[in-house]
């Protein structure tokens, strides 16, 4: 799979490919040896996670290496650094159940932020969910111990603005952290090829992503982007995902206001009979990076409160808005 | 499985999942395009694949705006309608038999499929007086019978419709009206979905009160034609609604369409596809049009009885392609090499005959008349003396040579040289893996019947590997092989009912066909004409009547019709068939169309050959392959 992942990110030309670690990537259970959890990772070729030694060096050592660009920075962080290092005592559970930053990672990891200036950009990747993310019946003991201080860490502002990508959950999910207006935006990813637990079989399917992230526009428009989802169609491929398998085939994430407000500001500008979408989002650029779920308020808004009609009704990318006679 | 819906092969090509557009981004319009764009009534009948719904695509105003052929002008000028193209593909009539869940009686379901087949007309209708109105953007090559609507004029049109049609919260535009359809669709899928949740007690009042459930559909496009019409100022203009593959649909669908065959409103023509074997079809076609009556359609067979029919067309689609691959200087000759059916040109060039001892032909002739005792007796017979061919007259060398030709090739190729022992005398087959003799063209066009997209296919395929060299007949005939196995593999997983013993769906007809008249032409005593058609008598049994039926839509067998026959067909009794050319090289028959012979004599014998006929390795290996 590692091989695999370098061998696409030749194909797209990708200038990096980062991965962090997860629980399922670890030797926890010590079914190969008794001593070492992570030497078979240690052990991969092309080198893991970084290609270099001193990435790997910190990685392994701190469980968490920065890529820092002038566009972006990267944090890569080990949710599963402890995993197969005995019990957590005071809960009697193995540690491999749930994730950690340990008091010890936070802080090298704050002095490291402090050392360096914010990017425009900045990424943290980690397997294991840093907030409660227990829908569906999900387990709510697996987050990531520490990681409501992380995200309150990066959520301080004075590290810059950021974007979290995590997985573990197999459950696709777009919000914003708890906070101040600086929080994290928290994006789960679902899985790309798992075997999916039997409360999520009719929630989600197997997805892949593109993130886009606007580097020159963030000075006017703010820390925004936009996704695209697809699905794993067993017989078909890969299909643009569809209602209903996690998150929609596109959207977008980073702006955060009133969202009644923004839907006034909407119907007051549609004037005319119709207006194509296009349209209306040129005017208001910022509707493309409202949440998938704010958008649907946003929509449901115009209606019901505005009378204006959207088609497709009931859809995410509306094609036209109109005033019904 | 109905007859009606048979897959088809190389469905990669399938015209349904290409836009109008796409398909005229390749079309080379066949000899009886002239009647199809001509403005009336049209019924396009054929088997699956064979280039229906292409055909009335072309007829959608995106297609011939983006058309680009040498004739495209021409035949822009001559379309005068607007194209309004409706699929009843077999998506549609899953989708619309599973409204209600299955738990609809059929006269409430019957309300919500006609809602459903309205509203997707409806939708077409103002899909293409989008596409007039500029909507889609301009046009890709040539504009055709664009027109410039004013915004306030649009909106008045839309609102109408919206009232008309019971649109609830429509937009007041073209584009509102097509997504409100969109949305109604949906909400009939709803609503049937509820009805059949609910206790039938005041079902009919139910359905009563909702008004769009109720709408006509030609009534209601006559609403929109009208507004439009009077709009651009074109009072008298045609709209011409593109049913395709009609046999698809409910029954009650295909009646009234057929009956719409007939109408006289000025403001609509109908074209309508659909395959040869329609039962009911035929049956509501007569019932409308009495035989001997004339006729209110124009009918287009879209298959060739007679194999040069098609080579035209397979020449100009060759001359496309051999173009786009930038081999414009190659000759089909020069590519593929002439047939061993075919007459070299060397040959006659000077003395206006072939038929001479020192052509290729005279050789193969004697060549075979030392190896074949039957066609030895057979010259005898009919006092032909091969040192003197070229001295025989036109008629009787068109009697005794010219028809026996492609059985010599054959017998050639195939025939062993007889041996003195019993042993050898049964061993009378060369074994031909590839059998090199169906290359060359124009067996190659013959052997993909005419039809676009086994064409595209299969010489696509070979000019591929080609790169400006000649393709040896070997790999040509591969490919054509190739084809006829994935066909007969589709063919095998056609449901039909076991015939005799044999659980091989359809191929338990065809095979004992084929083998039959291959044995005819190479393995028995020799005939200049050997059975290679054949009739469906009262003998036939239902089983095989059904197959048959199964068969003939999906292209496997082709239907030599009557004079003035339209080609659909009600009953396959009395009538004639072949096989398809594309299995010519699996069953070693010859390309021709020759005399018939009784179906159900044919499977006796076949029956009697099996049971004589010791199995080979290879033979139990084939049954395998299947």
């Amino acid at each position: 799979m590692w091989r695999a992942l370098h061998e696409l990110k030749a194909m797209l030309k990708a200038k990096f490919l980062l991965a962090t670690t997860g629980n399922h990537d670890i030797d926890s259970r010590h079914e190969y040896n008794h001593y070492d959890a992570k030497g078979l990772l240690q052990s991969l070729n092309p080198r893991y996670p970084f290609p270099t030694d001193s990435q790997n060096d910190k990685y392994w050592s701190r469980h968490f290496a920065i890529v820092a660009k002038p566009d972006f920075r990267i944090l890569v962080l080990n949710s599963s650094a402890f995993h197969g290092e005995g019990r957590y005592n005071d809960m009697q559970r193995y540690e491999y159940e749930q994730g950690r930053i340990s008091d010890f990672t936070l802080a090298m990891l704050k002095s490291e932020l402090e050392k360096t200036p914010p990017a425009p950009i900045n990424v943290l990747l980690c397997h294991h969910h840093p907030h409660q993310h227990a829908e569906l019946r999900l387990s709510a003991d697996d987050l990531m111990l520490g990681g409501a201080e992380l995200l309150s860490l990066l959520g301080s502002g004075s590290h810059g603005r950021w974007l979290v990508v995590h997985g573990h959950k197999h459950h696709p999910k777009l919000e914003y952290a708890s906070g101040g207006s600086s929080s994290p935006i928290v994006f789960a990813a679902g899985s790309l090829a798992a075997v999916l637990f039997r409360e999520l079989q009719t929630a989600t399917r197997n997805q892949f992503y593109i993130l886009d992230l606007p580097a020159a526009q963030i000075g006017t428009l703010g820390f925004v982007g936009r996704f695209t989802s697809w699905d794993w169609a067993t017989g078909h491929g890969w299909l643009p995902a569809g209602k209903g398998s996690g998150l929609p085939h596109s959207g977008g994430f980073g702006w955060r206001g009133d969202i009644l407000l923004f839907a006034e500001n909407v119907a007051a500008h549609v004037q005319s009979v119709s207006m194509k979408w296009t349209d209306i989002t040129t005017h208001f650029p910022l509707l493309n990076f409202v949440l998938p779920q704010d958008l649907i308020h946003l929509l449901n808004t115009l209606e019901e409160t505005h009378r204006l009609t959207v088609e497709p009704m009931g859809e995410l990318v509306p094609v036209i808005v109109g005033r019904p006679q | 499985m109905s007859v009606s819906a048979a897959p088809t092969i190389f469905d990669v090509f399938n015209a349904r999942q290409l836009t109008p557009r796409q398909v005229a981004e390749s079309f080379i319009p066949p000899s009886f395009f002239a009647k199809l764009v001509a403005p009336t009534h049209t019924l396009i009948v054929g088997p699956r694949g064979s280039g229906k719904t292409t055909l009335l695509k072309m007829l959608h105003p995106a297609a011939l705006e983006a058309w680009r052929h040498a004739r495209a002008n021409e035949y822009r000028a001559v379309v005068d309608f607007t194209g309004v193209f409706i699929a009843t593909d077999i998506n549609w009539n899953e989708q619309v038999k599973s409204l209600g869940n299955g738990r609809l009686d059929p006269l409430s379901h019957r309300h919500f499929a006609k809602a459903a087949f309205t509203t997707q007309i409806l939708q077409s209708l103002v899909e293409s007086m989008m596409h007039r109105a500029g909507a889609f953007g301009p046009p890709v090559a040539t504009p055709h019978r664009r027109v410039a609507i004013t915004a306030k004029v649009e909106h008045k049109i839309a609102q109408e419709l919206s009232s008309s049609w019971h649109l609830d919260r429509a937009i007041p535009t073209f584009e509102g009206i097509h997504l409100a359809l969109s949305r109604r669709l949906s909400q009939i899928g709803l609503l049937a979905s509820q009805e059949s949740s609910r206790d039938t007690k005041g079902r009919g009042d139910r359905i009563a009160e909702v008004r769009f459930l109720h709408l006509d559909f030609l009534a209601a496009a006559g609403v929109a034609v009208d507004m439009f019409n009077t709009a651009v100022r074109e009072h008298s203009a045609r709209w011409t609604l593109l049913f395709d593959e009609v046999e698809l649909a409910p029954q009650w669908i295909r009646a009234m369409l057929m009956t719409f065959l007939r109408s006289v409103d000025a403001r609509f023509l109908f074209k309508v596809s659909l395959s040869p074997y329609s039962v009911d079809l035929k049956r509501e076609l007569d019932t409308v049009h009495s035989p001997g009556a004339r006729q209110d359609f124009e009918p287009i067979r879209l298959w060739y009885v007679n194999k040069e029919q098609g080579y035209p067309f397979c020449h100009e689609l060759l001359r496309g392609m051999l173009d786009s691959h930038h081999l414009s200087s190659m000759t089909p000759e020069g590519l593929f090499g002439r047939s061993e059916f075919a007459t070299e040109r060397s040959d006659w060039a000077t003395t206006g005959t072939a038929y001479r001892s020192q052509t290729s032909i005279g050789r193969q002739f004697e060549s075979l008349a030392q190896n074949d005792p039957s066609f030895k007796e057979f010259l005898v017979r009919r006092g032909i003396d091969l040192k003197r061919m070229h001295t025989i007259t036109g008629a009787k060398r068109a009697a005794d040579l010219r028809k026996g030709r492609a059985v010599v090739a054959l017998r050639s190729y195939f025939r062993s040289i007889e041996a003195e022992t019993q042993v050898a005398r049964k061993q009378k087959r060369r074994s031909r893996k590839i059998p090199a003799v169906y290359g060359g063209v124009p067996s190659l066009f013959a052997m993909v019947e005419g039809n676009p997209r086994w064409f595209i296919a299969i010489v696509g395929e070979l000019l591929k590997e080609s790169r400006g060299r000649r393709v040896s007949k070997a790999a040509q005939v591969r490919r054509v092989l190739n084809a006829g196995h994935i066909f007969r593999a589709m063919l095998k997983t056609i449901p039909c009912a076991a015939i005799g013993r044999s659980n091989r769906g359809l191929l338990s007809l065809l095979d004992p066909i084929g083998e039959y008249f291959s044995h005819a032409a190479i393995d028995g005593p020799f005939d200049p004409d050997p059975p290679s058609s054949f009739i469906v008598d009262e003998r036939t049994r239902d089983e095989e009547l059904h197959a048959l039926g199964l068969a003939l839509n999906a292209g496997a067998i082709v239907y030599a019709p009557d004079e003035g026959d339209v080609g659909i067909l009600e009953s396959l009794r009395g009538k004639r068939f072949r096989l398809s050319y594309i299995l010519a090289p699996h069953y070693h028959t010859p390309i021709i169309l020759g005399r018939s012979m009784s179906l159900a004599e044919i499977m006796k014998r076949a029956k009697r050959q099996l049971q004589t006929r010791e199995p080979t390795l290879f033979s139990l290996m084939e049954e395998i392959d299947g």
